[in-house]
């Protein structure tokens, strides 16, 4: 077997110094981090009381939030990309702003939308129902960040995928429903992975909207990043202990989402 | 553009002639010198106008503040960040300061503040008194006992002999105050300058032994400061007459 | 009257067609590109719904547009089969699935049924042994044997074939052409095509679309 090889088309020796350039603006803090690590104390710091608790917690929110943006994000997703309705690119559009709006300002929203006095949370706080300060306020609040970047990933993979299997489907006397459940769902396989994966792990590192939104208490409200953020006050080397497994995850995550993609393509 | 070119010639002959002399005076009073305080967030306000009472008196020097969690200032002058003054809101925090040698001198205190209970405009919990604060299926909000204001939290709890069940800790007092001025909850504990400058956005409880913790602030020149004397006359001005009054206006209390 | 009877209107493609086909028989429908071959068969298995005209299938309408009391049948409840020059297989489903996809309409109820049912019908079109393999595992002529097996499966009323032949290699489509006659026999169908021994072979008649006015953009 012979070996051929393409010649690649390169950019500029300029530009690519830059780029390597570029790429260590974004690599570096990380190696840093790991090299701040005092490698025999890094067990104790992730033992704690404190320290497990955040991260229980934190797998538990957002596991939860990634299940309920599946729910509903799907529906969104598919709504947003096959329904054909006046103002739908607006639509579209507007899911995309929980992405760009600064979380703290998010937290606020959602203050103003479910806390006590807010527009539907005064309804609920009459029926007894309390958002704030519970772990659903944690979720509630994951949800509002992550939820976009699954209907992005969703949407994607429809729009490449087309709908020439669908109509195949309908011909062949599908309902919409099994349609949608043999076909269309598998068929987004891929996105969906990669999507759901993503937006894990936006939910594991929400921190504005949930110091905002949802306060911070031990075991309810105080995840990984707000426990971060606290031990930062007292102890450092806890906190960068702490944002390394925050890294880790993220690492993880990542590998899981886009590793595989090469090898997929048929 | 081709209308805007001769506004532009303009504007660049009048500055290269007319504005010439005028360069160097403007210059004078806009600061030859720079001056960076970091300053515990709760004293922002009293800050900013000593600050500017501090340029009247000093002509050419620029006050510039850093404010932010004492904590975080604590870290950041560690670090090496271009200080010259330090004020922290408590005295473990400067504490830490000194302890790494980024102290000039011994820090001096320079006010005090108390721990102030307050609750949204309505009252809503009808809340009365720390104990009430302390009851249960009230949401009492906090600070964290790792940040000062909620050391001083945990003393008053401790002396008045009550178990605090808050539902948040939150890190910083202006997080405490968002949540109780949004009414999520139905009382904090805050800095009584914070309850002071939050006016009618809340109720403030009178607290009957607010006086068991009292948070003392502490003020140094840093050790690596580039205008060394500047910034001890800048410590000096905060512990003297004027800052003293601007302070007092402010609710803090006298060392 | 029992075949197909149909008109189709779409001004903004230019497209204005009608024609007949005597049940049981073959239609091929002929013409340049861009006379809308496509867009008759799209309007016939319901994925495009044209401006004026109607479709009536052994006495079932279709559809009927531009009268005033207007009826649409959706795709599925058609009964109208659709292959198209890519096979369109599903494929996340071996061949198997994919034929058995469409057996609930034809009545095959039951796991066992079905699977036999699928394995006839691969039998059928000389794939019988590639039960098992998925759409990327065959290839082009034989992913579109299961295609056809796919569609008469679901024992539609009426077929529509775009170009069936016109994706395969050389070598493989008097193969595929052959078997298409086999199965076509007795079946109601439109083929478009292009070339005119596809037609020879596979229609009883044959309507040309003229290259049509030019197309007018649509009316607000």
């Amino acid at each position: 077997m012979s070996i051929t090889r393409e010649i690649p088309v390169r950019p500029p020796l300029a530009l690519t110094v830059v780029g390597v350039l570029g790429g260590a603006a974004l690599l570096l803090p990380f190696v840093a981090l790991v090299a701040g690590v005092d490698l025999r104390r890094l067990p104790r710091l992730l033992t704690s009381p404190e320290a497990l608790d955040a991260l229980w917690l934190s797998l538990r929110t957002s596991l939860t939030a990634t299940a309920v943006c599946l729910v509903l994000g799907i529906p969104l997703a598919l709504a947003l990309n096959r329904l054909d309705f006046p103002g739908r690119s607006l639509a579209r559009s507007l899911v995309l702003l929980p992405l760009v709006v600064p979380p703290v300002v998010g937290g606020i929203a959602l203050t103003e939308a479910f806390g006590r006095r807010g527009l539907v949370g005064e309804h609920l706080h009459a029926l007894g129902i309390e958002i704030a300060f519970t772990s659903a306020a944690v979720v509630l609040a994951q949800v509002f960040v992550s939820l976009p970047f699954l209907v992005v990933a969703l949407e994607g993979t429809l729009q490449t995928r087309g709908e020439a299997h669908e109509r195949t489907a309908l011909s062949l006397g599908a309902s919409p429903a099994r349609t949608f459940l043999t076909v269309t769902l598998p068929l987004m396989g891929p996105g969906l992975l990669a999507g759901t994966v993503l937006t894990f792990a936006r939910a594991l590192g929400e921190f504005g909207a949930t110091i905002t939104f949802a306060g911070s208490l031990q075991g309810t409200t105080r995840t990984l990043p707000l426990q971060v953020y606290l031990e930062r006050e007292t102890d450092p080397e806890a906190a960068v202990a702490l944002s390394l497994v925050l890294v880790a995850v993220a690492l993880a995550v990542i590998t899981l989402a886009y590793g595989r993609r090469r090898v997929r393509l048929p | 553009m081709s209308r805007a070119l001769p506004a532009l010639a303009a504007a660049s002959a009048l500055a290269l002639t007319g504005c010439a002399g005028g360069v160097s005076e403007a210059g004078a009073t806009a600061g030859d010198v720079t001056l960076t305080v970091f300053a515990a967030a709760s004293l922002a306000d009293a800050f900013e106008e000593i600050g500017e009472r501090f340029e009247v008196e000093h002509p050419g020097v620029e006050v510039r503040f850093n404010v932010a969690g004492s904590s975080s200032l604590a870290q950041q002058i560690r670090a090496g960040a271009p200080a010259d003054v330090f004020a922290s809101a408590d005295e473990p925090t400067m504490d830490r300061a000194v302890e790494a040698d980024a102290v000039s001198g011994s820090p001096r205190p320079f006010a005090t503040n108390v721990l102030a209970l307050v609750t949204p405009p309505d009252n809503p919990a009808g809340i009365a008194s720390l104990q009430d604060a302390a009851a249960e299926g009230v949401d009492l909000v906090v600070c964290a006992p790792q940040v000062p204001c909620g050391a001083a939290t945990a003393t008053l709890a401790a002396d008045a002999g009550l178990a605090l069940a808050p539902v948040s800790e939150e890190s910083s007092v202006t997080d405490v105050l968002g949540k109780v001025t949004s009414g999520e909850a139905d009382a904090g504990l805050v800095y009584a300058t914070d309850a002071a400058a939050a006016g009618d956005a809340v109720h403030a409880v009178r607290l009957e032994r607010a006086g068991s913790a009292v948070n003392t602030y502490p003020i140094a020149a840093l050790a690596h400061s580039e205008h060394r004397e500047l910034a001890e006359a800048f410590v000096e001005f905060v512990l003297g007459a004027p800052g003293r009054q601007v302070l007092r206006d402010d609710g803090f209390g006298a060392p | 009257m029992t075949g197909l009877d149909c008109r189709v209107v779409v001004p903004e493609r230019g497209v204005d067609v009608a024609f007949a086909v005597p049940a049981g028989q073959t239609l091929a429908l002929t013409g340049a590109n861009g006379t809308g071959k496509s867009t008759v068969l799209d309007a016939l298995a319901g994925w495009l719904r044209p401006e004026a005209g109607h479709a009536r299938l052994n006495g079932r309408t279709l559809f009927t547009a531009g009268t005033g009391h207007d009826s649409w049948v959706p795709a599925r409840h058609r009964r109208v089969g659709y292959l198209t020059q890519d096979a369109r297989l599903f494929p996340h489903l071996s061949a198997e699935a994919n034929v058995a996809f469409g057996l609930d309409r034809a009545g095959v109820v039951g796991r066992a049924a079905r699977r036999r049912a699928a394995r006839a019908w691969l039998e059928r079109v000389g794939v019988g042994e590639l039960a098992g393999r998925r759409p990327h595992q065959m290839s082009g002529g034989q992913a579109q044997r299961t295609a056809i097996a796919r569609v008469l499966a679901s024992e539609p009323q009426l077929v529509l074939l775009d170009e069936p032949l016109a994706a395969l290699d050389a070598q493989v489509v008097p193969q595929i052409r052959a078997l298409l006659a086999e199965v076509l026999t007795g079946r109601t169908t439109v083929l478009v095509t292009h070339h005119a021994a596809d037609a020879e072979a596979l229609a009883h008649a044959t309507h040309r679309i003229a290259r049509a006015a030019p197309a007018r953009p649509p009316t607000a």
